[in-house]
């Protein structure tokens, strides 16, 4: 009795079934069945981004963003051809359709100042983009 | 030739973070540095990302050079630092370890596939992000012109400067503007986060549940969707998430730190982006609540954070930027806020079911959600309270933005959903372990006076 109270390591004659085994084996099989769940899923999304992606030519890389917002590419290259880094532009475009925040037109803007730097857009100047829905 | 450029340079960031370990404490000898070593990358990229962004501020570009300049004097501190002190010596790796690392390498090769591909065509992604890491790495810094232009309010220019940074470094290492392996840098912040966390709790957790959760982590779907957006969410959740880990470490081990990591990941956050603000005070007050006892030592780490993003906040309130999605003051705008107050509940159940999606995180919440519960039960109290008071509040505080927020809420609701829950999810993720080590060892203790009881001791 004193050797158990000091810790004696015998296991005692009828071993209970132990509260730590159950929770970590329920703990393990919760986390096991997380990874093949996730697993299983990420395994689809993975094969179909390289399926779509990568086949992408340069052309396409480089406009992706316009192609999902459909936009047409030929002005923006036609316009940036040209352009110096750091010279100002304006974009001349009409207010477009609203959609869940923003106009269409305010979409074109951004484009245009991501597409067009590293020249400098701002409200006025001299050179100017135009772009009209079709 | 390109992607050899962008892993020199992350390696560059591995040496400058190996400095941050015996600087925060983490590393105070040879062999600690070795066994906490997982840290140095993601304390490199940190490191690299809040040098880098500050300096944006004051005209100063971050290229080869600086990286360089910094891992030489991040080494050389280190080597200082540690001069002296106790070598490691040579243990075989355990086995499941051994594994574990294998099947991480399988997976950021296998992960690898898609992100050296991927196009960037997601609208923030090219909108906010790489817009501002195309501008600094053409101009050099942050210059006004686009930075606090007219023109460019809608790339959220009061967002902070972490990641675009990072990803003008890159373009400068590169030496071009890559859309296409400006991806593998968000592979990379994965890849970086895990070994973070692996070598933050690898000594407080059996290796099985650390290695089951990492994974778990690492292939839910969002985590891998989200992260192939290049949006700065994932980027976000990582840091914090590998943040939290390390103030649940301190919570219980009251080591010094392991706040100091916590501190240092939270000014990344804080940096990263501005939703990081609502996260990392989430967790401030959980701190206190859950070790109120300590309060100068986290008043400490607040002031710290505080003057690391105190430059940003400077350049914003100079140039005169502010969010154009919400604004905290209205708040405060009664009529505004009692026309929008049903708009409370929606989006907090509608993100209660983003996080619980199995098809989006797996069962991570939910099995963060039982642990909790079971940690409470018993009788664990500093940790699960302080997991408890940071998730509730941010759940809440999330929620209430598209409260006051003047955006038509179903559509902002719609759009954003999925991700801005990604810091909750993977900070509760962190802590999963955590909890499960410390209720397993609460367990056992119960276990040994059961048994010690059921043997006929009697007092």
């Amino acid at each position: 009795m004193e050797g158990r109270f000091q810790g004696d390591p015998r296991p005692s004659e009828r071993p209970p079934v132990r509260l730590t085994v159950l929770a970590g084996a329920a703990l393990t099989a919760a986390l096991a069945a997380s990874v093949l769940l996730s697993g299983k899923d990420v395994r689809r999304h993975l094969a179909q981004s390289v399926a779509r992606d990568s086949t992408l030519t340069a052309f396409e890389r480089r406009h992706a963003a316009g192609d999902r917002l459909h936009l047409d590419p030929a002005p923006f290259d036609a316009f940036r051809a040209d352009l110096r880094p750091r010279e100002l532009y304006a974009v001349d475009v009409p207010p477009g359709a609203l959609g869940p925040f923003i106009t269409r037109g305010a979409v074109i803007r951004a484009y245009a100042a991501f597409y067009f730097l590293p020249a400098i857009q701002v409200e006025q100047a001299d050179r100017v983009f135009r772009y009209r829905f079709r | 030739m390109r992607m050899a450029a962008l892993l020199g340079a992350n390696a560059l960031m591995l040496v400058a973070g190996l400095g941050m370990l015996p600087l925060l404490g983490i590393a105070r000898s040879w062999r600690l540095l070795l066994f906490r070593g997982g840290l140095a990358y993601l304390c490199g990229i940190l490191l690299v990302g809040i040098v880098s962004a500050h300096l944006a501020l004051v005209h100063v570009s971050f290229g080869w050079i600086g990286l360089g300049l910094l891992a030489a004097l991040s080494f050389g501190f280190c080597a200082w630092r540690l001069n002296g002190t106790e070598r490691p010596g040579w243990r075989r790796p355990a086995w499941l370890d051994a594994t574990g690392f294998a099947a991480l390498v399988a997976l950021t090769i296998d992960y690898g596939r898609a992100f050296r591909f991927a196009p960037l065509n997601r609208y923030d992604a090219w909108a906010i992000w790489a817009l501002k890491g195309h501008a600094l790495y053409a101009f050099g810094w942050a210059d006004p012109a686009v930075f606090a232009g007219a023109s460019y309010r809608f790339a959220n220019l009061d967002y902070p400067l972490l990641l675009p940074s990072l990803e003008a470094v890159d373009f400068r290492a590169l030496g071009a503007f890559d859309t296409r392996l400006l991806h593998v840098q968000f592979l990379l912040f994965l890849v970086a986060a895990l070994l973070a966390l692996f070598a933050l709790l690898r000594d407080r957790v059996p290796s099985l549940v650390l290695w089951l959760s990492l994974f778990a982590l690492s292939l839910a779907p969002a985590m891998f969707d989200q992260l192939l957006t290049a949006y700065a969410d994932i980027p976000l959740a990582l840091v914090f998430g590998v943040g939290v880990g390390a103030a649940g470490r301190w919570v219980i081990t009251n080591e010094r730190w392991a706040l100091a990591l916590a501190t240092f990941c939270f000014a990344g956050a804080l940096l990263t982006k501005n939703e990081g603000s609502l996260f990392v005070l989430a967790v401030f007050l959980g701190l206190l609540a859950a070790a109120r006892t300590r309060w100068r030592a986290l008043a400490l780490a607040a002031a710290v954070d505080v003057l690391l993003l105190l430059p940003w906040r400077i350049y914003v309130h100079s140039h005169g930027l502010r969010d154009i999605n919400y604004s905290l003051g209205d708040s405060f705008d009664f009529g505004h806020v009692h026309g929008r107050l049903g708009v409370g509940p929606i989006a907090f159940r509608t993100l209660a079911g983003q996080m619980f999606d199995p098809h989006q995180w797996g069962l991570l919440m939910a099995i963060f959600a039982a642990l909790l519960i079971a940690g409470l039960l018993v009788g664990l109290r500093a940790l699960p309270i302080f997991a408890l008071v940071w998730t509730v509040l941010a759940w809440v505080g999330l929620s209430w933005i598209y409260v006051i927020s003047h955006l038509e809420y179903s559509s902002y609701l719609d759009s954003t959903k999925d991700r801005v829950v990604a810091s909750l999810v993977v900070g509760s993720a962190a802590l999963v372990p955590l909890l499960a080590s410390e209720s397993w060892a609460r367990l056992s203790a119960g276990d040994r006076d059961r048994a010690r009881i059921g043997d006929g001791w009697t007092p």
